[in-house]
């Protein structure tokens, strides 16, 4: 798909060339970039806090203070070819499933304005499943150091391949953007990759004085070779593993995501709050979140304070396969899965928490921010932990402390 | 402990203060466009859509460029503050979010306002705010309702 678009960018390029030689200006080439320097303290020494879940490490467990939870850099060439034609390739390097920084693509792709008001891109782009979504990497840009987990871990937000029409109006005195988008993606980590087919999304936002409404609704296909296969075992134990295989499995099933924003921002202070609820007949089944935070704003100082909540709303545990029905070895399969099974479905995040922070804008494109979360994991769930270790026990509370200097230029 | 505590507090708060002290409410910046731009009034939502990269073409369906003073400049705060109520910090912010989603790039930069009279004279399309005593009979100043 980025092929693609390189090659249609070539292909306006030369169509669009007679453009290019009349307007003076253009072509014309920016570089922009934004990153974070950050470190993390999690007093739960048995698993790690991540803010990315693809990340292979985090606070906690391996790192007493880790830097590898918020940090990272992105670079960002703009090239504007004509009025209507420009191009944008964004390349960030941040904590990956398999420990490295290597960079990655974040954005690469081609817009079309059709009108000053009407345009299509085509490539590579981040799907605004949420309010902050699109520039959620950018930390310089939002109130805390990370946005807040319980909305924005409901579904994984990555970037995807694909086409996006964004279409903005104005009435009296608000000005909106609709945004559609079709496409495809997929995110590796430690021992596989997900990818998600066929997905689309649909996104409004108001901007009416001091106030912002955001709403999205979007579906995609998620599909797991590893999960695939796991649901593959449990159709060797005839018609009861097939009933099971087949309620729970993912592959061809639609997740779907809706999303509601609102932020009020008269200057000297500020409340913004989402809700947002993903739905899927399969493993992920059905999880809701919400987060509202609260800034006020004096000279360069931003103290903030927030409450956020995630559940999971569909059932956490599965009798799964009657095991005492089957022969040995295959009683002892049956227990395994089913137990693989169980853990998995209660995987979800179910929390509460509570974040108190502060940001100084000490000098202009840079930020530093300091932010204290206690985070309180309700029944058995181990939130978005990961490494957990043998002594972990979930459904604790954990408390983070965090810094970050954030800076774009 | 207490003193520790309370040399912060007060610097902090005299900072709140000296922000309040400057930034009076009357705007000491004139809003203006060539004496051949096609229009000389703005509403204020218009012009904060205009600034803020929301709207390049105003209700008359005319196309507008806005132009901005580089960073730092008090001409440019003052604008700011008047007609957005936002901090130079929270612009940067609001621009790091439309570079990075693709969204546009700020208005182009001029060092002062003898720069942007220059500029604005040459292009009937542009708009731009000065510090009044640069104002002259090429410009025009835009009403903001």
């Amino acid at each position: 798909m980025v092929r693609q678009a390189t090659w249609l960018c070539a292909i306006l390029i030369v169509t669009q060339s007679g453009v290019l030689l009349a307007d003076s200006g253009l072509p014309n080439l920016e570089f922009n970039g934004y990153g974070t320097l950050g470190v993390v303290h999690s007093d739960e020494r048995n698993a790690d806090f991540v803010a990315d879940l693809f990340a292979s490490e985090g606070a906690g467990y391996s790192d007493d203070w880790s830097a590898e939870v918020d940090s990272r850099l992105g670079l960002q060439a703009t090239l504007r070819m004509t009025p209507q034609l420009s191009s944008v390739v964004q390349v960030v390097s941040e904590k990956r499933y398999d420990g490295s920084f290597a960079p990655d693509i974040e954005w690469a792709n081609v817009q079309y304005d059709i009108t000053p008001n009407l345009s299509f891109r085509a490539g590579r782009m981040v799907q605004s499943s949420f309010m902050s979504s699109e520039h959620r990497k950018v930390n310089y840009a939002t109130p805390w150091v990370r946005p807040p987990q319980e909305v924005y871990r409901l579904i994984p937000v990555a970037n995807f391949d694909g086409v996006d029409v964004r279409y903005r109006y104005h009435s009296e005195s608000a000005s909106n953007e609709l945004q559609l988008n079709f496409g495809g993606g997929s995110a590796d980590y430690q021992s596989g990759s997900i990818d998600a087919k066929d997905s689309w999304g649909i996104s409004h936002r108001t901007n009416w004085g001091s106030t912002t409404l955001f709403a999205s609704y979007g579906e995609l296909k998620v599909s797991a070779d590893e999960i695939s296969r796991f649901f593959d075992a449990y159709r060797l134990f005839g018609l009861p593993g097939e009933e099971i295989a087949s309620r729970y499995e993912v592959d061809g099933k639609r997740t779907s995501l809706l999303s509601l924003g609102v932020s009020y921002d008269p200057g000297s202070w500020f409340v913004m709050g989402e809700w947002s609820r993903s739905s899927s007949p399969s493993l992920l089944g059905d999880s809701e979140g919400a987060y509202m935070t609260f800034g006020y704003r004096i000279a360069e100082w931003t103290p903030y304070v927030g409450v956020a909540r995630a559940k999971v709303t569909s059932n956490t545990s599965e009798p799964g396969l009657n095991a005492a029905l089957y022969p040995s070895p295959f009683t002892e399969g049956a227990q395994l899965l089913n137990g693989v099974l169980n853990e998995l479905i209660s995987s979800g995040m179910q929390q509460e928490s509570i974040t108190v922070g502060a940001r100084w804008d000490f000098r202009p494109g840079m930020a530093f921010t300091a932010q204290y979360d206690h985070i309180n994991m309700r029944s058995e769930s181990s939130g978005g932990l990961i490494n957990q270790q043998p002594e972990f026990t979930p459904g604790g509370r954990i408390n983070l402390f965090s810094l970050a200097l954030d800076f774009v230029f | 402990m207490l003193k520790r505590l309370t040399a912060p507090l007060v610097s902090l708060l005299l900072g709140a203060a000296l922000t309040m002290v400057n930034h009076p409410a009357r705007a000491e910046v004139l809003v203006v466009v060539s004496a051949e731009a096609p229009f000389t009034r703005l509403t204020r939502s218009d012009l904060r859509d205009i600034y803020l990269g929301r709207r390049t073409l105003i209700a008359s369906g005319v196309q507008v460029e806005p132009l901005d003073q580089v960073e730092g400049t008090a001409a440019r705060s003052e604008f700011y503050f008047h007609y957005t109520g936002q901090t130079p910090a929270q612009i940067k912010a609001h621009w790091a979010k439309q570079i990075f989603t693709g969204r546009g790039q700020p208005p182009q930069t001029l060092t002062n306002s003898r720069a942007m009279v220059e500029r604005l004279v040459s292009d009937a399309k542009a708009l731009g705010y000065i510090d009044p005593s640069f104002l002259d009979e090429r410009l025009r100043v835009v009403t903001i309702e």
